[in-house]
């Protein structure tokens, strides 16, 4: 494909106009950086708008953005899944995480693991949600750059060799700078600019595409019908229907243990702005059905049949139907606005999820087993050296190995990041739960889960579990978590029954419903 | 040894501190909020074309629904059952924690 040098000027505007932001989000709200509470969560001092942008930003990512339209594109109705996945989120959100929030603020939590450090008194334990924290959110990372390569090869930009690489190597490294000086507040603002681009994409889209391809009935009369609806499961099987909702329980369950979730959460300046955000934040969601929909325009389209995106449909599969949609139905300019949205909406995303990974390590990892000993200082300078690793990490990852390897990754990374759910939701509400229990639930839930995704290849989460004559495809992640789930409770009962030491708890009650700033 | 004490209910009992309204059970709101997993996870409900709307099959319209739906609901739960804002501003706190501050060093 040829270099499409209009929209990549809009596009180079665009994206520098957010690295400038980035640098200057450093004096906003001006905080002491050389402390992790305002490097790692911008002094815990978002309030309910500003939350609503950066969670916005973090959540529904531009992977998100790319691959839920291409699985609707290539697979059909079960794409959609994202849909109840991010309605039910809010409902659990707005009753579990209130208390995450004011337990970590009365102790100054700043990861999920300092507070089951705090509630079980368990370093293993810690440690434990610490590395699943850290190595469920790389691969999310890398697969950030591959939005920004999708978009990039659109706009003529791809091929081997460093030259070919250059411009995502270009944005990692300016990723990188901005959130090495700025911390959390360089995503928080660049965030807002983010989604209004978002926004303002989508809403042309699904305005103006329909127009052009004769209305919604039109779309979805073009779409075949085993891609419309699901298929209805055959006798012995609760088959699609048991897929759907288990995608939709499991990664709901698991999106808010993500180290990146959390640190939106706790960077909001009162328990309020969690709960508020809980029923404003389905306004993504919306946005999110709108843009799996562009899969079905981009079906209706035929661009998939078009030659000359068949080389990049060949490189990048589905993955492309929503630049060559763009590329389609757009004038250049509004080509170059809407990749600029879709690649500037990695960098956000991509820079929480490095500060994340860097706040687990440097708390949870490098203060308790390599430094004791160093201070706030060090900490944070350690922090901020940490979320640099982590980028070029996720940068080798996606430029020296195949793609599909991230996204195998992070697919079992959501099987794996769900078995933290018993320690850190159940330990929100209740110490019933042993510690050493949990953990072991924790390594069973772990090693059942990736054998699941093991037996079917690592291709899919969806694995049919057997049981009473009747086959239930499920998704991983929920069938292992109920495993670990009645791992830990008994050995729960085991370790009461032998009287192992609980370990100590320094929270109370109280610290669980604290609004106190 | 720890107990269910500190179970769910118990945790919601936690905030029923007396108010000059008097807004006793308000926590059973809370229930509200099943109301969207039973919606969008019982698949058989919704997984068909008809009736459609503007020529969109009932499957989608169906879950975009439920996103205002459900956003509803969770604003609505948040008014019934978010502690009173406090005069200090934002913060809202309740007496147990303002006690807890004091009783600290």
């Amino acid at each position: 494909m040829k270099l499409n040098w209009v929209a990549l000027a809009v596009f180079v505007v665009l994206f520098v106009m957010v690295t400038v932001l980035g640098f200057v989000a450093a004096r906003w709200r001006r905080g002491d950086l050389d402390l992790i509470d305002e490097w790692g969560l911008a002094g815990r001092r978002l309030g309910t708008v500003i939350t609503w942008f950066l969670l916005g930003g973090d959540l529904y990512t531009a992977y998100t953005f790319v691959a839920v339209p291409a699985l609707v594109f290539g697979a059909g109705a079960i794409g959609f899944f994202a849909l109840p996945y991010t309605i039910i989120v809010y409902p659990f959100v707005f009753v579990v995480f209130p208390r995450l929030w004011s337990v970590a603020h009365e102790h100054g939590y700043v990861t999920s693991s300092d507070f089951v450090l705090g509630r079980f008194g368990s370093r293993p334990l810690a440690l434990a949600v610490a590395c699943t924290g850290i190595v469920a959110t790389m691969p999310y990372i890398a697969l950030q750059l591959v939005g920004i390569q999708v978009v990039l090869a659109g706009m003529g930009i791809q091929g081997g060799g460093l030259v070919g690489d250059l411009p995502l190597i270009i944005a990692f490294v300016i990723l990188a700078a901005f959130t090495y000086t700025s911390g959390l507040r360089a995503p928080a603002v660049i965030a807002v600019v983010k989604d209004l681009l978002i926004y303002a994409t989508v809403l042309v889209a699904v305005i103006v595409i329909p127009l052009k391809l004769g209305g919604y009935g039109r779309i979805f009369a073009a779409i075949p019908a085993s891609k419309l609806i699901l298929a209805p499961p055959a006798a012995g099987s609760t088959g699609s229907y048991s897929a759907y909702a288990t995608l939709a329980l499991g990664s709901a369950f698991a999106l808010f243990l993500y180290p990146h979730s959390i640190t939106g959460v706790l960077s909001a300046s009162s328990r309020r702005a969690i709960m508020r955000n809980s029923a404003l934040l389905p306004a993504y969601t919306f946005l999110l059905g709108l843009i799996a929909l562009l899969g079905y325009m981009a079906i209706a389209a035929g661009v998939g049949g078009a030659s000359d995106f068949a080389p990049l449909f060949k490189q990048y599969g589905p993955n492309f139907a929503v630049p060559a949609l763009f590329l389609h139905m757009f004038p250049a300019w509004f080509v170059g606005f809407g990749f600029a949205a879709i690649a500037i909406g990695a960098l956000v995303p991509a820079s929480i999820m490095s500060i994340a990974t860097a706040n687990l390590f440097t708390r949870n990892i490098y203060k308790p087993y390599i430094r004791p000993d160093c201070d706030k200082v060090e900490e944070t300078r350690t922090a901020k050296l940490a979320s640099l690793v982590v980028k070029f990490g996720a940068l080798a990852f996606i430029l020296f190995l195949p793609q599909k390897y991230a996204i195998q990754l992070q697919l079992l990374g959501g099987v794996w990041i769900i078995q933290t759910l018993p320690a850190v939701v159940f330990g929100l509400y209740t110490r019933w739960f042993h510690r050493h229990a949990l953990l072991v639930g924790w390594a069973v839930g772990i090693a059942v889960g990736t054998a699941m995704a093991a037996s079917v290849g690592f291709s899919s989460s969806i694995v049919p579990i057997h049981f009473a004559g009747l086959t239930i495809p499920c998704y991983a992640a929920l069938s292992s978590l109920i495993v670990n789930l009645a791992v830990a409770a008994v050995a729960t009962l085991l370790f009461d029954a032998v009287h192992v030491s609980q370990g100590r708890d320094e929270t109370v009650p109280v610290d669980y419903q604290s609004t106190v700033r | 040894m720890a107990t269910w004490a500190s179970g769910p209910a118990a945790a919601w009992k936690e905030t029923a501190v007396p108010r000059r309204n008097d807004r006793a059970g308000s926590q059973w709101w809370l229930l509200l909020l099943l109301l969207p997993f039973v919606g969008v996870l019982w698949v058989p409900f919704f997984n068909r074309i008809g009736p459609e709307l503007w020529g969109v099959p009932f499957f989608f319209w169906y879950q975009f629904l439920w996103v205002i739906v459900s956003a509803v609901l969770t604003a609505w739960v948040y008014v019934k059952t978010a502690p009173p804002r406090s005069r200090a501003g934002d913060s809202g706190a309740t007496p147990q924690a303002e006690a807890r501050k004091g009783a600290r060093p």
